[in-house]
């Protein structure tokens, strides 16, 4: 894999973990009801900046497909599931059970076993 | 649409839609050329439909996720939403001909198992939130004494038949802070009170609750670690009430008060650092919801309850109810013993004299007892003779004038409580005392248009005799430390009424279909 594959997949890691992150924050936003808080919602930061991550996220994916075969660039995108749950553990202190954790574990161990020799 | 097929349309719509956007993707990056830094390279995304297919996909999957978020578990739905890897694989290899390789192969399997590691542990959190967001809306204040609960909510949430203020009045005044120590939460919501649970703390002789060939082996052990002997527990429920009962109100949901007493039961547990928990004689009305109770307690099945009804409230009809062997054995009995001079009456509030006959008859009839979960006083019997409720069903020899035996009944208004019995085993058993005292406290009941006795959880042989039904009850049991938790609902799941009781044991041999397991 070239280093620009690697940058691009690490640059995808940071845009989808970002945006969820900043859609979580978002989205905890409270109000009267529904409407005004999808009101609130949508004039905060957060919300853009996760929407801005997403759009990102779409063309660093085009590049990275273009870059390195479909199955490759899926194996690598399941790295994405673990860092979301690890990047909320530290911004928000959300637990990581011995169930998630183990979650995680195999996940980084499949996505190094996937992208192995390439 | 069935649910079942809603999920799995829905789930498979999911999966579909993420494997279409990625295969756009890839499309589109065909169509776009070779990688490049260039504006031109992003600008021919746009020149592309594959582009579109991929925004298409986007906005479907989003649609679905959102409504399967609604409907379906999250776990399942978090595990659908990335499941999309499978597909992928397998349209890259048949579709754009790329060669997977083993490590791949082995990667993705590593990488499905996660996701449904991380489901699972999505499951459980969003349970967890789920409590959470309900405990949002209550309350809980823990009060040890009875008095500190208004009395307008005990007569609300425990009314006749349960046992109600005056019963843990009692328990707490008689003096018996040795053995228990206890509480009541008051549970309540924006609306007001909304639960009230009693529970009390003790230390459990393990004896108890071991299978006998154990009990020496612990008591050796116990010579050397003292603590072994007993297990610290937080009970829900009363000490010797026969079934447990947590009060709640008609327009609450009762599911959502148990799960939210059950994670503050566990909390209080672990200020006190209680390691067990035990929700103590739980009927089978129960079952259904303390089952579900997130917290990972298993059913324990316990002595069960006896039960007595009397037709019409009507001695008659009680002794043409019985089984024929059963009423002649009943009658054939009582006719041999008429010849013995004993006289039946009915006491309330006796005197102290009389008080000190019963006691001590109650004290002989306890140290006989195999089953000794809690030790009762003399100061205990005062306090339960002057309830208005309580009545004394006496047997007296007309010779001596001396009381032979006892039963306290408490009357609540057609069902009554026969809680405590006392014998003078030293009489001739020709006298039949239990079965005579039986047949007063019989009639005494149908006369106030009783029309069912509660006999509680000892002496089954003679009250299946005496036409007792068996009520099930449960303990739902949880342990602080797994290895402990694990050990104790194997056994769990090995005691029936069989093993509890040499009695019930005798009665399931002959009566198999009346058995009931721990499938609470």
């Amino acid at each position: 894999m070239s280093k620009t594959a690697v940058f691009i997949w690490l640059s995808n890691v940071l845009a989808d973990t970002s945006g969820h992150i900043a859609f979580k924050r978002a989205a905890t936003i409270e109000s009267d009801d529904e409407w005004h808080r999808w009101k609130a919602m949508l004039s905060s930061p957060p919300i853009w900046i996760g929407i801005f991550c997403f759009v990102l996220e779409l063309f660093l994916w085009l590049a990275l497909v273009s870059l390195v075969p479909l199955s490759l660039a899926a194996l690598l995108a399941a790295f994405n599931i673990a860092s979301v749950v690890l990047a909320a553990k530290w911004v928000y202190r959300e637990t990581i059970s011995p169930i998630r954790l183990a979650g995680i574990v195999c996940i980084v161990i499949g996505v190094a076993l996937g992208s192995t020799g390439l | 649409m069935k649910r079942r097929s809603f999920y799995a349309v829905g789930f498979g719509l999911l999966v579909l839609f993420d494997t279409l956007t990625l295969i756009s993707i890839k499309l589109t990056s065909n169509a776009m050329g070779e990688f490049s830094t260039h504006s031109a390279w992003l600008m021919a995304a746009f020149h592309t439909p594959w582009f579109y297919a991929a925004l298409a996909g986007y906005l479907g999957s989003f649609v679905i996720w959102m409504t399967l978020l609604k409907h379906a578990p999250v776990g399942a739905a978090f595990a659908a939403s990335h499941f999309a890897i499978v597909p992928i694989l397998i349209v890259s290899a048949m579709i754009f001909g790329e060669h997977l390789t083993g490590a791949q192969i082995s990667g993705s399997i590593c990488i499905v198992l996660g996701i449904v590691f991380l489901s699972l542990g999505e499951s459980a959190s969003s349970t967890a939130n789920a409590i959470s967001a309900n405990a949002r809306s209550f309350q809980i204040t823990w009060v040890n004494s009875e008095a500190d609960i208004p009395p307008e909510l005990w007569d609300r949430l425990f009314p006749e038949p349960f046992e109600g203020r005056w019963w843990y009045q009692a328990l707490e005044q008689c003096g018996i802070s040795d053995q228990f120590t206890f509480f009541y939460a008051l549970i309540s919501d924006p609306s007001g009170p909304v639960a009230l649970m009693p529970a009390f703390l003790m230390d459990v002789p393990i004896r108890l609750v071991l299978p006998p060939f154990l009990i020496p082996i612990v008591n050796l052990i116990g010579r050397i670690v003292p603590s072994v002997l007993y297990q610290r527990t937080f009970f829900v429920g009363s000490p010797c009430s026969d079934e447990g009962r947590v009060g709640v109100v008609e327009h609450a949901n009762r599911q959502e008060v148990l799960n939210y007493v059950n994670s503050a039961v566990q909390h209080k547990a672990d200020l006190l650092k209680v390691p067990m928990r035990v929700w103590k004689d739980f009927p089978q009305s129960y079952a259904t919801e303390l089952s579900s109770v997130p917290g990972n307690m298993f059913p324990m099945i316990s002595y069960p309850g006896t039960l007595v009804s009397l037709p019409n409230a009507n001695r008659e009809a009680y002794l043409t109810s019985l089984k024929s062997r059963y009423r002649h054995g009943l009658k054939k009995k009582l006719k041999n013993s008429t010849a013995i001079c004993l006289e039946a009456d009915i006491l309330q509030r006796p005197n102290g004299p009389i008080m000190d006959e019963i006691f001590e008859l109650f004290w002989k009839t306890y140290e006989k007892g195999k089953t000794k979960f809690e030790k009762l006083n003399r100061r205990f019997f005062d306090l339960m003779a002057s309830h208005h409720q309580s009545y004394f069903v006496v047997l007296r020899d007309r010779n001596t004038n001396k009381i032979v035996a006892f039963m306290l009944c408490f009357h609540m208004g057609k069902h009554a409580i026969n809680k405590f019995i006392g014998i003078d085993y030293s009489q001739p058993k020709e006298w039949f005392l239990y079965y005579r005292l039986w047949d007063a406290a019989v009639q005494f009941v149908a006369s106030l248009g009783g029309e069912s006795i509660q006999s509680g959880q000892t002496g089954y042989t003679a009250k299946l005799k005496l036409g007792h039904k068996l009520v099930p009850l449960y303990n739902y049991v949880s342990h602080k430390n797994p290895i402990v938790h694990w050990i104790y609902s194997i056994v769990a799941r090995n005691i029936s009424w069989d093993t509890l009781n040499e009695d019930l044991a005798l009665y399931l041999q002959a009566h198999p279909d009346e058995k009931v397991s721990c499938s609470a």
